[in-house]
């Protein structure tokens, strides 16, 4: 995979180990970061997240339809890990490595 | 036993009630009916000046044009202001479940446009609207901005795919393009 965009990044962050639904995610990514996100934006992400492997991906059903349930997977939180570590050499603050950058270091 | 009413007399509360809310329904409608009349009289009578004006511009003698001009461009701008007003009035009127149901099943039409893969957010963007949806009217917001909201969270759904689909026409056009180049050179 690339490396993370910024969006990515947040949302890696954000994500554990219990089940979150995409709805309480874009809450948390608001209250968290200050800024909105799209629903568009943040299932698309998580899409190419799951493709990559690093997240889970649920579906289940309640009253109103489709939830889509979202956790970290095991390769996400050894890729997380290796992240911070990368990001602790480089001296780099949260977000601020541009995208793209360094592609495929982990890889 | 003074205090409780009995069967019937609680019946006959009721059907009083009933019949309350009854007359208090009919009351609403005709309100509603004589609003709507109105502003359409209203709009109405705005128009018919819209026309007297133009009507004065096209066939009277020139000196009167200039004010007669004026007159109709007043009229103009009045019945495009009356007519706006108009229609904002009578969609706050009408009952607010209705058109949320239609904002939604414009989702549902957009669905068929989208790839595959992509089709199963429209399900999940409608199952977390209805659910915003619900958030906002218990924390008492007005149904006019519950719809702006939801109109937004649509057109922010929308508009990355519209532009997608029109860069990837773009993408297979362009072969197109080179080819008329070297023909047209040729």
């Amino acid at each position: 995979m690339k490396m993370p965009s910024p969006t990515e990044w947040a949302l890696i962050e954000l994500l554990t180990a219990r089940e979150i639904s995409g709805r309480d995610l874009a809450r948390l990514y608001e209250k968290e970061t200050g800024k909105s996100m799209s629903y568009g934006t943040l299932y698309t992400t998580m899409r190419r997240l799951k493709d990559a492997g690093w997240v889970d991906v649920r579906e289940d059903e309640d009253g109103d339809g489709r939830v889509r349930l979202f956790k970290i997977s095991g390769k996400g939180a050894q890729a997380r890990i290796k992240l911070v570590e990368f990001r602790k050499a480089l001296g780099a603050e949260s977000h601020a490595i541009p995208f793209g950058f360094l592609e495929g270091r982990l890889a | 036993m003074n205090g409780v009413p009995k069967l019937c007399e609680l019946c006959v509360i009721r059907s009083r009630q009933e019949i309350r809310l009854n007359k208090l329904r009919l009351l609403t409608e005709k309100y509603r009916m004589r609003q709507r009349l109105l502003l359409w009289l209203m709009s109405g009578c705005l128009a018919s000046l819209m026309i007297l004006g133009a009507g004065a511009v096209i066939f009277r003698p020139e000196k009167w044009v200039e004010t007669a001009s004026w007159i109709a461009l007043m009229t103009v701008l009045g019945a495009l202001g009356q007519t706006l007003l108009v229609r904002f009035t009578l969609r706050s009127l009408e009952i607010d479940s209705a058109r949320q149901i239609r904002k939604l099943d414009v989702l549902g039409k957009f669905r068929f446009l989208l790839p595959r893969a992509c089709r199963e957010d429209v399900d999940l963007l409608q199952s977390d609207l209805k659910k915003d949806e619900r958030e906002m009217i218990a924390r008492g917001l007005t149904p006019s901005f519950i719809n702006i909201v939801k109109a937004w969270h649509i057109c922010r759904f929308i508009v990355p795919y519209l532009f997608d689909g029109a860069l990837s026409l773009l993408r297979a056009l362009s072969p197109l393009k080179v080819l008329l180049k070297i023909f047209g050179k040729g």
